[in-house]
């Protein structure tokens, strides 16, 4: 695969990513608390970790947090989407690549979603200087199982797909 | 349904004082107006700043969404899981004499933390909205010419974010409407299994990928025809509003330097 065609499959990915978030909303969260999402975003990271390589990973989650900070001119978002993107991202890609005969698409999204949490728990901590923001991570960690576990369902099942029609099969 | 396809579609006022000035004078406006909470130390301090980024919001003519979306991110993001942990240190204070986690610092403290984050953000907020993007690439493309002596493809990596800018809204124009109605029929069927909903949710989204791999030759014309050194490239203008802009800044520091001091 040539560079443009490489770069034109991440920039579809970023787009599909970006458009499934924004799905999101019309999607009931089984854990309704504040700060709780679904993390739909996610299940094409996972598609990426399967298919393409830990830089065009990295890439496209960067780029999707930046896009998504710039046009909704959040920057706030920004912070958190990216230290817990990155480390999900990295977290998941060494799980799938180095240790994937011991976790499924499920188990690597669930730890996906606690690391994304945790990152973003740390960045709270450290910037308000305040380690009492902690008490929250339990509620987090709970949650990101129940999502975690809904977003690896669909990405499994999707990755299937993608594998049975042979889609990204020569994008590496 | 289509309202959350919107929130990128929000334009700023291209007429206002702080749309026509130089992005590159607005970015180190910003960066300056940033720090400077943090550095104060007086509450009289804040509460200036306060006023001058209220007046700065005024003339922005930032849309009301725009703000309380940032407003209700930030209360989710950090006022919520502060103020959960706050409950609780001082629940098992209470409880066993005893807690996991303290807070560091006093009530008033952490209120006047509140308010410099909250700064920080509404003003990096508030030069996103009133600077176009074609503007923000092209100075990040200066900003980062020296990494591209060290073979670091930064215009490549600018093109690319462009072209998803300009490709976003074909894209929720192609598939969004279709894909929400999908996914609400499906939602809304409560008569469905957990399992069920994840296999259809599935194929809503299987259906996506495919559709949007058959457009990768136009992406890749998108790329090529987007070459950042000659689309985006940003060079330094210094209007009147520039001017204004700097001196009020200047009245405002020496006005703030007078309350640090007294």
């Amino acid at each position: 695969m040539n560079k443009s065609r490489r770069r034109a499959v991440n920039i579809i990915l970023v787009l599909n990513a970006i458009l499934i978030s924004l799905l999101e909303a019309y999607i009931p969260v089984p854990v309704p608390l504040p700060g709780v999402k679904l993390g739909m975003g996610n299940i094409v990271t996972i598609i990426a970790i399967v298919f393409l390589d830990l830089k065009d990973v990295f890439f496209i989650v960067i780029v999707r947090c930046f896009v998504v900070a710039v046009l909704s001119k959040g920057i706030i978002v920004l912070v958190f989407s990216l230290t817990g993107g990155i480390l999900s991202a990295f977290l998941m890609w060494l799980l799938y690549k180095k240790l994937h005969n011991f976790f499924s698409i499920r188990g690597i999204s669930i730890a996906g979603a606690i690391i994304h949490n945790i990152g973003q728990v740390l960045v709270a901590s450290i910037i308000l200087n305040e380690s009492i923001v902690m008490y929250y991570l339990p509620v987090l960690l709970i949650s990101s199982i129940i999502t975690g576990f809904i977003t690896g369902s669909i990405a499994d099942i999707v990755i299937c797909e993608i594998r049975k029609r042979g889609i990204l099969s020569d994008k590496n | 349904m289509q309202s959350n396809l919107n929130h990128f579609k929000i334009k700023s006022n291209k007429n206002t004082v702080l749309a026509q000035m130089d992005a590159g004078v607005k970015i180190c406006i910003a960066i300056l107006l940033s720090i400077t909470p943090f550095l104060c130390e007086k509450q009289m301090s804040i509460g200036f700043i306060l006023i001058y980024i209220f007046i700065i919001t005024v003339f922005s003519g930032i849309h009301v969404q725009v703000f309380f979306r940032n407003l209700v991110s930030y209360i989710i993001m950090i006022l919520v899981p502060y103020l959960f942990g706050y409950l609780l240190s001082m629940l098992f204070a209470f409880l066993f004499s005893n807690a996991l986690f303290i807070s560091n610092n006093s009530f008033e403290k952490i209120v006047f933390k509140f308010l410099q984050l909250f700064l920080l953000f509404h003003i990096g907020s508030l030069y996103f909205y009133t600077t176009p993007i074609e503007s923000v690439m092209g100075m990040l493309n200066k900003i980062f010419s020296p990494l591209k002596l060290l073979g670091v493809p930064i215009s490549e990596y600018i093109n690319t974010v462009m072209c998803i800018v300009i490709e976003l809204p074909n894209t929720i124009n192609q598939f969004g409407n279709v894909l929400l109605q999908q996914v609400y029929l499906i939602v809304k069927n409560n008569s469905y299994s957990f399992k069920t909903n994840i296999k259809q949710i599935s194929d809503v989204l299987v259906s996506l990928i495919v559709k949007s791999f058959q457009k990768t030759e136009r992406i890749e014309k998108l790329i090529e025809e987007g070459d950042a050194n000659h689309l985006y490239l940003y060079r330094f203008k210094f209007s009147k509003n520039d001017a204004i802009a700097i001196l009020s800044l200047a009245v405002f520091f020496i006005m703030l330097l007078v309350i640090e001091i007294k």
